[in-house]
């Protein structure tokens, strides 16, 4: 693991203005936290943070806090991150504050390697879980997690309990997570054009409270009397039709 | 075509559609996908215009995840009708899509035909659209 280091202005303006007027200034706002220290509200500037994000999201990253002419130092992890969902402008970050000699428990990405057999067959690689929880100290933190998947085949899976072991780094998860699974070839999907295009909208069930009848919809009873009355309405209709040809 | 099995209410107001898309708005099952850049309705057809346009390039190996659905309901008033005597009827089923918003999302396959065929469903959507791809670890 390489260790990154940015400068960091001590930021005393607070709030949606606040943020507001740091972004315009290409800082992005952010926080220090960590278990033994006061939290920090700072500002980093863009470029260096781009840089930082670049190089991996599990860096330890060195911080010099800059207020006033003096420098604090402090260690730190990227914890949590905000992005505009549009522009990918970041606009906020996290930074949690650690110390050499305590553990940490952190998510880190696994990375799949090599071709699965059964891949080769035909099936369909699909990776479970993408981020797997750990406990380490910050020098051991992994940039990823190896997962070896040339062994599976069609139906396999690969749990957290199958991968190598790293040292000084523990699973946190349930032995019993599954990581990757092949599955079996899907059936190929036939494209078929809709034969009547503009088919009338099928109203869906209104749900309605009590035992009401539901709209467009006749109480049963009252439909098999309509039922047994329809024919004999019809016997009724038609004697009328004659009578008035008749008359004509 | 997608359309919900049962409702509270057969008509619905129509709302406003200001802000960008708060949840639904970053990759959760596949590999690449596809993002709203405008906002607008999108109709059960045009979502299922865009389903086709997609598995067109999917073979045996590609899976496809729809991230909207159309559960709101769409009235219009017949041609011709002089104005008042209540609210049309339901002509179909709409989503409000907001900017953000991942609409498709796809893993199993080549990055080349994944973004032909977003770029296919692209073109049956009223709005602008982008493609995006999971961060992966190198």
């Amino acid at each position: 693991m390489e260790d990154l280091t940015i400068d960091a202005l001590l930021r005393t303006e607070f709030g949606k203005q606040g943020a507001k007027a740091v972004r315009n200034k290409k800082l992005v706002p952010g926080v220090i936290y960590g278990k033994h220290h006061d939290t920090l509200h700072v500002s980093i500037p863009v470029e260096d943070l781009k840089k930082i994000l670049k190089a991996g999201a599990n860096e330890l990253i060195k911080i010099n806090i800059k207020n006033n002419g003096e420098v604090g130092r402090k260690t730190a992890l990227i914890k949590d991150m905000q992005k505009h969902v549009v522009t990918d402008e970041l606009l906020h970050v996290d930074l949690y504050e650690i110390s050499e000699n305590e553990y940490i428990r952190m998510k880190a990405p696994v990375l799949i390697k090599g071709k699965a057999k059964g891949i080769e067959l035909g099936g369909i690689l699909q990776v479970v879980t993408r981020e797997l929880n750990i406990r380490c100290l910050p020098k051991a933190i992994p940039k990823h997690i190896e997962v070896d998947v040339t062994e599976l085949n069609i139906g396999h899976t690969l749990h957290v309990r199958d991968i190598k072991s790293i040292n000084d780094v523990e699973f946190t998860d349930s032995p019993d997570v599954p990581v990757v699974h092949v599955m079996a070839p899907a059936k190929e999907e036939e494209v078929v054009q809709p034969v009547v295009a503009e088919a009338a909208v099928a109203e869906p069930e209104v749900i309605k409270k009590g035992k009401e009848a539901k709209e467009g919809e006749q109480p049963a009873e009252e439909a098999k009397d309509t039922k047994q009355a329809a024919p004999a309405a019809r016997e009724k209709a038609e004697p009328k039709k004659e009578a008035k040809k008749e008359s004509k | 075509m997608l359309m919900p099995s049962k409702v509270k209410y057969r008509k619905q107001q129509r709302g406003r559609m200001k802000g960008l898309s708060k949840g639904g708005n970053t990759l959760a099952f596949g590999d690449i996908g596809l993002q709203a850049l405008g906002r607008g309705y999108m109709t059960s057809k045009q979502i299922e215009a865009a389903r086709i346009a997609i598995t067109r390039f999917i073979k045996k190996t590609g899976r496809l995840w729809i991230r909207v659905f159309p559960d709101k309901p769409f009235t219009k008033k017949p041609a011709e009708t002089r104005m008042g005597k209540g609210k049309g009827d339901p002509i179909e089923w709409i989503t409000i899509v907001k900017p953000g918003r991942i609409l498709y999302e796809m893993e199993g396959m080549e990055k080349e035909v994944a973004y032909k065929a977003l770029t296919s469903a692209s073109y049956k959507l009223p709005f602008d659209t982008r493609i995006i791809e999971r961060e992966t670890v190198k």
